[in-house]
């Protein structure tokens, strides 16, 4: 579902980015394992569609990006991605139901219902009330709530940037799980990078992002 | 949403919103405030005097006669004949004509001596004639009427018994008692801070005065009132023609008056002039205004780019979730709409409060004009110009961070 032939990305004239082959299954969880320095964030923003490659191009779903204009790619990202950061995913004026609506605001395929919200929570085993503002969670509970987010009206392709790494271990396993098990039930494709290679057994591919980027020396 | 998330996020930076605010609302009250005291004090100024067709004085200059005998400021006239009225009074385009003497004055308010004629020609507004809140015209005389702020301060009524004072000297006429005949409706023209009294009457108490000095000739008050005295100095005239067409052919007949010097100031002609001096003031402020409103500008601004690095991870979230570059640009415009709109209620709150407790001779409108709302759409579209200015910033470092923040 996500092909690439080729793709390079040149930054102040410099390549930062050269991939030869990628080829993404539906469904299928990969683990990117990226030092600091590999590019790996181009790499997610090229994934999501805001950065544009210099040469090469990406598919995905079938779409090339380089037929979609900057709108177009906007709202494509909106109905099929669901994006989770390393922290500081949530508006902390907006409450825990405001930030997940939030997602299909700028979508005209998600939607929700706050039963479906409160559904989601549960499944990711967080119960807090949904009138809470953001900035009263702490990080373990922002997280989760960036995770629903993510879920909410089941996007095809889930794309995590270090979820875990402001989480001490304890809450960092439990996050993976109740994430897997909900990736799992919506069928949706989890693309993961970490730098953290512990987490890297959950996962059916591997990839080194170091040795996936020819540009990376 | 958007408005809602610009709303919310803005509340998120309350001191900052609020500060903006302020100080645009403070120069929509200077702007505002400027239009309205003089746009009302020109209407306050071209309402004083209607339907008087010249005002005829023994002085140059026809503002000097406008200040003088209709807003009772300046420094008084060279005198006229009181012979010179009669004849003028007799010419045959002349429809009515009020002799005026002042001089005197009463516990700092001004003393004009004329006849109840006075009373039946002087209009001002639309047209309207002064009107009597108590008693009436003169019937005694030693009567005497006021107007309504003399009334007022000095706490005076009809009947109540009264003594004059000469010039600004403070020698009353101690021994000549004066009578309230009448109390005058509030005009909101100079004519209530004026007290009225008959001409004869004037002339009459003046006999005892002989270059500036009191001299008593010990004639009793009763005996006074039945001389016949007539007047022999006028500070100036108001005149009423049969057909206002005739100014000028009367102007020219006056101005070749074989008597005196004297000269004739068209009531319309002398206040637009005044207001043309005036003119020069009000641009002045309403400069100041405009200045005191790119100020509170650059302080909207500068409190949308203090705060832009903190907004860094605002925009990535919402980029992230699909948002587009367009957003940016309609984020920063709706915080801007309202951050000016919300100072145009403010600053509208607080010059109405500020109308309504501030005393003031002139009645100033509340309601905003065509001009005003223009001026205050012209305020709205360029503060969202302004707001262009940090987003496009926001929108250059967003192309940069991408989704990926790194602070």
């Amino acid at each position: 579902m996500i092909d690439i032939s080729t793709c390079r990305f040149k930054y102040e004239n410099e390549t930062i980015l050269d991939i030869d082959s990628l080829h993404i299954k539906e469904g299928e969880h990969i683990f990117l394992h990226g030092k600091s320095g590999s590019a790996k964030s181009t790499f997610l923003n090229l994934l999501c569609g805001v950065l544009e490659p210099t040469f090469g191009d990406i598919e995905v779903l079938g779409t090339k990006f380089s037929s979609l204009n900057g709108l177009q790619k906007d709202r494509f990202r909106a109905d099929n991605y669901g994006i989770i950061f390393q922290q500081f995913n949530l508006l902390p004026y907006l409450s825990v139901e405001e930030n997940i609506s939030l997602a299909c605001g700028f979508s005209k395929s998600k939607s929700a219902t706050k039963e479906e919200i409160e559904n989601l929570l549960d499944a990711l085993q967080l119960s807090v009330d949904l009138k809470t503002p953001a900035m009263k969670l702490s990080v373990g509970q922002q997280q989760r709530v960036a995770a629903a987010r993510a879920l909410i009206g089941k996007p095809k392709i889930i794309l995590a940037d270090e979820p875990t790494s402001a989480l001490d271990s304890q809450t960092k396993e439990s996050f993976m799980r109740v994430l897997f098990n909900q990736v799992e039930v919506q069928n949706a494709t989890l693309i993961f990078v970490s730098h953290d290679k512990s987490l890297a057994s959950n996962f059916n591919t591997v990839y080194d992002f170091a040795k996936l980027n020819k540009a990376f020396v | 949403m958007i408005f809602n998330l610009s709303y919310r996020s803005v509340l998120n930076r309350k001191t900052a919103f609020f500060l903006s605010v302020f100080s645009i609302a403070i120069s929509v009250v200077l702007l505002l405030g400027i239009e309205r005291v003089a746009k009302s004090s020109k209407e306050h100024f071209l309402n004083t005097i209607h339907e008087t067709d010249m005002i005829v004085a023994a002085s140059e200059g026809s503002i000097d006669i406008l200040l003088n005998l209709v807003f009772h400021i300046g420094d008084g006239l060279k005198e006229m004949d009181y012979g010179s009225y009669e004849e003028i009074a007799k010419f045959e385009e002349v429809a009515w004509a009020v002799p005026l003497s002042l001089g005197d004055s009463f516990r700092g308010f001004n003393v004009m001596a004329t006849n109840e004629d006075f009373f039946k020609h002087y209009k001002y507004g639309s047209g309207e004639l002064l009107e009597f809140k108590e008693g009436g015209t003169f019937s005694g005389f030693y009567d005497v009427i006021l107007g309504s702020n003399v009334a007022k301060k000095v706490g005076l009524k009809l009947s109540d018994r009264v003594h004059l004072s000469h010039a600004e000297e403070h020698h009353e006429h101690q021994n000549r008692e004066f009578i309230v005949s009448g109390v005058l409706k509030e005009s909101k023209t100079p004519n209530d801070d004026l007290v009225f009294m008959q001409l004869k009457t004037d002339e009459a108490i003046h006999l005892e005065w002989q270059s500036g000095h009191f001299v008593d000739m010990q004639i009793e008050s009763e005996r006074l009132s039945h001389m016949d005295i007539k007047p022999r100095h006028l500070s100036g005239m108001l005149l009423g023609l049969k057909n206002s067409l005739q100014i000028l052919h009367v102007e020219d007949k006056i101005n070749r008056y074989k008597g005196e010097n004297l000269k004739v100031a068209v009531p319309a002609k002398a206040l637009s002039k005044l207001f043309k001096l005036m003119q020069y003031f009000q641009d002045v402020l309403s400069f100041i205004s405009i200045a005191v409103f790119i100020t509170a500008l650059f302080t909207m601004l500068s409190s949308m780019f203090s705060t832009l690095n903190e907004r860094r991870r605002e925009i990535a979230i919402l980029r992230s979730l699909g948002a587009s570059v367009k957003i940016i640009f309609v984020l920063f415009a709706a915080e801007s709409l309202l951050i000016i709109s919300s100072a145009i209620v403010l600053g509208i709150t607080l010059l109405t409060l500020l109308i309504a407790l501030v005393p003031s001779t002139i009645s100033i409108n509340i309601m905003p004009d065509m001009h005003e709302i223009i001026m205050l759409l012209v305020m709205v579209a360029v503060s969202l110009m302004a707001a262009f200015i940090p987003a496009i910033s926001s929108y250059k470092q967003s192309l940069q961070d991408g989704l990926m923040v790194k602070i």
